[in-house]
This record gives structure tokens, C-alpha cells and sequence, in this order.
């Protein structure tokens, strides 16, 4: 390792740390994962079924949408009513409200549906709308009219739409008529930004290892998920989700209200972590599982170590991805296959927007080693520093290394059944290098 | 072609100065348009007998703003003078500021100025530069000549040194220019030397003092100027010399605007010599 390698390494928690004492000058708007709080804001209300999204500003972030495909119409026709008061420039100078009050009198009209949800993109909150001022009194018998200010301009991520949706819809469950709570049962907030057959494996895996340790699932939070039955996660004992970062804001304020559990187990990717993601869940919901016995995980540790074995124990591995959560996970399973992990390519604006995520981790014991850049060049030579690593990353920027390049949207990754699927696309990939002169692999 | 923007305090009088200007230089045989950017629209009032015109933006509302034609934007008042009013949305909504920057689009657009062989454009701007749509007129290629409307009120003054500043931006990145101050006098306490020290604060000079005289409300009254209901006033003859010195002026500059402390520091040593004298 040359010394100017070796300059930019250090610890992932020293970033962390740093940036979480305002360290690191962070450049914004570099990170290409995480649109703006629009976007999240859209994709929570977009789950439910019966609830209409009104999007008050410019059309073009709507139409998007449709182009998007965990949005929104990658397996299916895409049906969702979708409204937008698609400001014009007369709109931008003499103020949209009077256009929303009528697009809000059009949905009741032609849908009536039990919730409205406006959001608003930059053009609306940049003129100064007074959003909820058109809203107040509009809500129908039966009906509730929810609302966000989600222009991204302001430097609202995504996740920060997310979290703010997940705010207005438990404020809903809090306000709804009380339920009981059913002990014993647990909703499960399954993989996201998958579509299709996977996103149904996904599911059903999580369902199946709730099922395995005697739980019953009270819901999933899923697309198409009807408005009551949203409502009525409220009634499950605990939440667990297979993406807790996401769900994290929801699993609060339904702790806050209801006194839900919430499991903070996360990213179950490769047996160590889904295992780990079983336990916490055991532990929370009080079950006494005997994970030693079961000839499920007896398998699929024997097939994890045939993968070891071909691997070699302590060799590098180069982890390289862009969203926190998947990072954390795949470090995870690096270090379940016996691999000594270095992360690269870690954006200080994703660390300085997941803090919650990171700063749980740490304090749950992670960390990892961190070769601190974001040039495609320098992590290239950072790689050939390395004697043979395996590289983790979803971009062919290796030819003739070995890389484990898991087509994540397509294949199942999360759970038992995910780690099987992983180990043998992982023997897959030790065997087949990148080629030097195609996107196509070839043997060795 | 000129093209001429007036700044200056909201209530300071820039309507009043500007309509009386617009007729002072049309009585010079000169073709004068003045273009009221205000959602107010009544900039150009007493050009039109005290009758308010339909604004640009009004009209869009009603046509669409691509499908204006040139005769319904523009208004010919007082000695041929031409009106325009951007117009704008109610006090508290939408964005008053993009709609001078559509309002210009659409002059532009509409050829206007050649169209009718404009000498003279005279842009009369809402109070302060409150945002990038009210600095448009000095943007652009717009208006290259600027004067600020004064007093010799503090906040009066507050403001020609908050417009300086966005001169000064825009003067290092385009051909507009400060022409000078011109003193509306409100007879305020040490006003003349207020604004003169000011000027030379900013590096530029006092166009032009207006006094106060009773004429100009009596011929508002009527919907007039002063020009066109007194002719033979005195106040009129002032309008008629403030016109020359702005077509003749020739000492033009990016000013120099004082800091907050340096403004204060200002008013109290005009004041405190004020005092002593």
C-alpha cells in the first residue's frame, strides 16, 4: 500500500464522528440515490390504496413518476389516480392556491377517496403557497386531507419525505377510533425498490422466518396496501422491517402512541445477518427459539462454509456502494463469508443524512475500514494495491478482478432463503472474472 | 434608445416623478414609453387622465400571455406618451417579482421598442430591489441608466444605499450605470446635505432636487401631471430641467454602497453637524 493510499485510509466511525461534528465540508447535491423529499414523501403515500396524491407545483416531477420504476408501474399497468395542479408561469406569478382548492374539489369528485395527500414540489413552496390554509375545511365526511411541504430545494432528502409522510400518516392511526392490540402479532415492513416475482420472494422469505419463530403477521407494508388495513398496523404487537432505516420514523411514532415494538434489526443479507435479524426479533417478541437445531440453518452454514473455503479466509474484499444501509449490510456479508472488508466511494452527504442509521450502528458495534475517496481512478488504484480482493459493487469499473456484482433489484437477497440465493451467485462470480473487453464475463 | 429605470422607497413619489418626466421629455419631441413594474399598475395613471390601464399580466390572465398583441399592451396617453403596467398578483400570493420577468419576455418578445421607435423607455420600479424579478429591468439589456428616488429621510435613504447594492452587482457584470440621485424633498431635517453626503458616499452625484409644492396633488387630483395640469408652474419647470439633466447627464458609475455601520455612522455625523450649525 503506497503511502498516499494509506493517507486516505482510516476508520468508517472517524467519518461518522466527523461529519457528526460538522468536520467535513460536505459538497451538496452529489448523491444520486437520494432525489429529494418530494420523492419520499410520494413513494409513502403511493403504498396506499384509497389515497390519492395530489401534487401541487410544476407537472414534471409527477410525470417522472411513471419512468421510475420503484415508483410505480414496472410490473403492472399503472393504474393509481395521479393529480397535478401543473403550475404554469401564470400560476408561478399570481399563486396556485385557487387551482388546488379545484384540483382537491376534482379528486372528491370523481374519486371521493379516504385520504388526499398533497405535496408540494419546489415551484409551490418557492412562491409561498399557503397549502394548508386551502386545505383546512376541505376534508369530507369520512375523509382525511393530509399535507407536506416537500420542495427539495430547501435540502430535504428523501429520507426526510419519507419521514415526514410516515409522520402525517401515524398522526392519522392516532386520530382513528382506539383498536386493541393483538399480542403474538408482528407487521412486517418488507424489502423496497424491488418489483415483481422478487418483491413477492422477498416478502414471503419474511413471512416465513416471522412464521418460523411462532409469529403471526398482522400486515405488510406493501404497494396496494388498503387505507383501513394501514391504519390497523396499529393493532400488531411489534413492527419489523427488513429495511428499518426506512420504516424507522412509522416504528417511533407507533411506539410513541401505541407502545408498538419496534425491532431495529435490519438488512438480514447473508445467514449472520438474517439470523441476527431472527434473534432480535425472539428476543423482542420474547419467543425462545433454538436456532442450533434447525436443519435449515445446519444447511445453509455447511453451504456457507463450502463458500468460505473457495473464498480463503482474510482475504479483502472492496465494498463499494452508494445508499448507507445496503453499505452496512454488505460489509455485514462480507465478513460473513470470512472476508476482511475495506468500504470506498462513501458519500460524507449520505453518512450526514442517515445519521440515525450510522450512529446506531456504531453504537450497536459496528465499523469497518474506509479508503476515503469518490474518483473512479484512485479506488481503481486502491484495488490494485490489494492482492487479488473480491469487489462488492454494482458498477463494472474492475475488468479482470473478481466481482461480485449481485443484481440486487432482480434476485433475492434478504433472509435464509436470501443468503442461499447469495452464496451460490457469489461461487458464481469467484469463478467467472470480469472481462477486460466486454460487460460479458468469461472463465478463467 | 435610452432606457432609463427609476428606483427608489416604496411612497417616495417615483410615479409621480416618472409621469411628470415621461411628459417633460414627449414635450421635447422625443417618443416616450413608461413601463410600470408594480403589481399595483397605477404607475402611469396620470398619463391617462387618472384612469388606471389594463396590465400585461391582467391581460395575460385573460388571453394567455403568447397570444398578446402589441396594441393591447400598450396604451398611448398624454402628448402620444405610450404606457405599459406589468401589473401583478394580490398583496400575500404568487410571486410579483417572476411576473416583471414575464412581463419583459413578453415586450421583448413583442418587439416593442422597435415596433413603435421608442427613444425613451422609462421604467419606473416597485420601492427596494426585493428579488431577481425587480432587478430585471437592470439585467438583461434592459435599462443601462439608473437613478435612485430619494429624501432626505433615514429610510429613504436606507433604501437608495440597499439599490446601490444591486447596482453595484450588476454593474460589474453589465453596462448599467448609476445616473444619480434625485432628492424628492419632504423639507426633513438636514435633507440636502443627507443626500449629498450620501451621493459622494456612493461615488455618484445628485441629479436633481424636487421641491415640494401643492401642484402636484392638485393635478393628481385631476389625473394628471403636472406637465399636462399646470404647465406653467413652477413645478412644472422643474420636471422640464430634471428631463434635460437626465438626457444630458453624462457622469454615470457603479456606486460604491456603504455597509449598515458606514450608513449609520453617516446619517449621525450629518446629523450631529447639523446640530452644532
Amino acid at each position: 500500500m503506497t503511502p498516499a493510499i494509506e493517507e486516505r485510509m482510516g476508520l468508517f466511525s472517524e467519518l461518522v464522528e466527523a461529519v457528526e461534528a460538522d468536520l467535513v465540508r460536505i459538497r451538496e447535491g452529489l448523491d444520486m440515490h437520494q432525489f429529494c423529499a418530494y420523492w419520499g414523501a410520494h413513494e409513502i403515500f403511493g403504498y396506499i390504496d384509497g389515497a390519492v396524491c395530489v401534487v401541487h407545483g410544476t407537472s414534471g416531477c409527477m410525470s417522472n413518476r411513471r419512468f421510475l420504476l420503484p415508483f410505480g408501474g414496472a410490473d403492472k399497468c399503472h393504474l393509481e389516480p395521479q393529480y397535478t395542479t401543473a403550475f404554469s408561469e401564470h400560476d408561478v406569478i399570481f399563486g396556485g392556491e385557487r387551482k388546488l382548492a379545484e384540483a382537491i374539489a376534482l379528486v372528491q369528485e370523481r374519486h371521493n377517496p379516504k385520504l388526499i395527500a398533497v405535496i408540494t414540489n419546489c415551484c409551490a413552496d418557492i412562491i409561498g403557497d399557503d397549502v394548508g390554509g386551502v386545505v383546512r375545511g376541505m376534508e369530507k365526511d369520512g375523509q382525511r386531507i393530509v399535507w407536506l411541504h416537500t420542495g427539495g430545494f430547501t435540502g430535504k432528502s428523501y429520507r426526510k419525505g419519507t419521514e415526514e409522510a410516515f409522520n402525517a400518516l401515524a398522526r392519522l392511526m392516532a386520530e382513528a377510533p382506539p383498536k386493541q392490540v393483538v399480542p403474538g402479532t408482528i407487521n412486517l415492513f418488507p424489502r423496497r425498490w424491488v418489483w415483481g416475482e422478487n418483491q413477492q420472494r422477498e416478502a414471503a422469505e419474511g413471512i416465513r422466518m416471522l412464521e418460523k419463530l411462532g409469529l403471526k403477521v398482522n400486515s405488510i407494508l406493501r404497494k396496494g396496501i388498503p387505507y383501513e388495513e394501514f391504519l390497523d398496523l396499529r393493532t400488531a404487537e411489534a413492527n419489523v422491517s427488513q429495511c428499518f432505516f426506512w420504516s424507522m420514523e412509522l416504528f417511533e411514532q407507533m411506539s410513541r402512541h401505541f407502545g408498538t415494538k419496534q425491532i431495529k434489526a435490519s438488512n438480514p443479507v447473508g445467514l449472520t445477518s438474517s439470523l441476527a435479524w431472527m434473534e432480535a426479533t425472539a428476543r423482542t417478541m420474547g419467543i425462545d427459539y433454538d436456532f442450533d437445531n434447525d436443519p435449515e440453518v445446519a444447511e445453509l452454514k455447511e453451504l456457507r462454509e463450502r463458500v468460505r473455503a473457495r473464498v480463503g479466509r482474510g482475504r479483502k474484499a472492496v465494498v463499494w456502494t452508494q445508499t448507507g444501509e445496503k453499505l452496512v449490510g454488505l460489509v455485514k456479508f462480507a465478513r460473513d463469508l470470512g472476508l476482511d472488508p475495506v468500504a470506498v466511494g462513501v458519500d460524507p452527504a449520505i453518512v450526514r443524512d442517515k445519521m440515525g442509521m450510522f450512529r446506531k450502528e456504531l453504537n450497536d458495534g459496528f465499523d469497518v475500514p474506509l479508503y476515503l475517496s469518490s474518483y473512479v481512478e484512485e479506488i481503481k488504484g486502491f484495488v490494485d494495491s490489494l492482492d487479488d480482493p473480491v469487489v462488492i459493487c454494482n458498477e463494472d469499473y474492475f475488468p479482470g478482478r473478481v466481482v461480485f456484482r449481485h443484481r440486487y433489484n432482480g434476485q433475492q437477497t434478504y433472509g435464509l432463503e436470501g443468503a442461499r440465493s447469495m452464496y451460490g451467485e457469489f461461487l458464481h462470480a469467484l469463478d467467472n472474472r470480469r472481462s477486460r473487453y466486454s460487460f460479458l464475463r468469461e472463465a478463467v | 434608445m435610452r432606457h432609463i429605470a427609476i428606483y427608489g422607497k416604496g411612497g417616495i413619489g417615483k410615479s409621480t416623478l416618472s409621469s411628470n418626466l415621461t411628459a417633460a421629455i414627449a414635450e421635447q419631441g422625443l417618443t416616450v414609453m413608461q413601463i410600470g413594474c408594480d403589481p399595483k399598475a397605477d404607475s402611469t395613471k396620470n398619463l391617462t387622465g387618472g384612469r388606471k390601464i389594463a396590465s400585461v399580466l391582467s391581460l395575460a390572465e385573460q388571453y394567455g400571455i403568447a397570444k398578446l398583441e402589441l396594441e393591447q399592451v400598450v396604451v398611448q396617453g398624454f402628448n402620444n406618451v405610450y404606457c405599459v403596467e406589468a401589473g401583478g398578483p394580490e398583496p400575500g400570493i404568487g410571486c410579483a417579482g417572476r411576473g416583471v420577468i414575464s412581463v419583459m419576455d413578453c415586450l421583448k418578445e413583442l418587439d416593442v421598442f422597435n415596433e413603435l421607435k421608442i427613444d425613451v423607455v422609462l421604467y419606473d420600479v416597485l420601492g427596494d430591489v426585493v428579488c431577481g424579478g425587480f432587478a430585471v429591468p437592470l439585467r438583461n439589456g434592459y435599462a443601462d441608466q439608473v437613478y435612485e428616488v430619494t429624501s432626505g429621510e433615514m429610510m429613504a435613504l436606507y433604501a437608495a444605499n440597499n439599490i446601490a447594492r444591486a447596482l453595484n452587482r450588476f454593474g460589474q457584470r453589465g453596462p448599467v450605470r448609476l445616473g444619480g440621485l434625485i432628492c424628492n424633498q419632504r423639507n426633513a431635517f438636514m435633507e440636502r446635505e443627507a443626500v449629498e453626503s450620501l451621493a459622494r458616499s456612493l461615488g455618484t452625484q445628485v441629479a436633481a432636487f424636487v421641491p415640494r409644492d401643492n401642484v402636484v396633488q392638485e393635478c393628481e387630483m385631476q389625473g394628471k401631471t403636472v406637465i399636462e395640469g399646470a404647465p406653467d408652474s413652477a413645478q412644472a419647470n422643474v420636471y422640464r430641467s430634471v428631463a434635460r439633466t437626465i438626457l444630458s447627464n453624462e457622469r454615470y458609475s457603479v456606486p460604491t454602497p456603504l455597509t449598515d455601520d458606514e450608513f449609520e455612522e453617516l446619517l449621525v455625523r450629518v446629523k450631529a453637524e447639523g446640530l452644532a450649525a
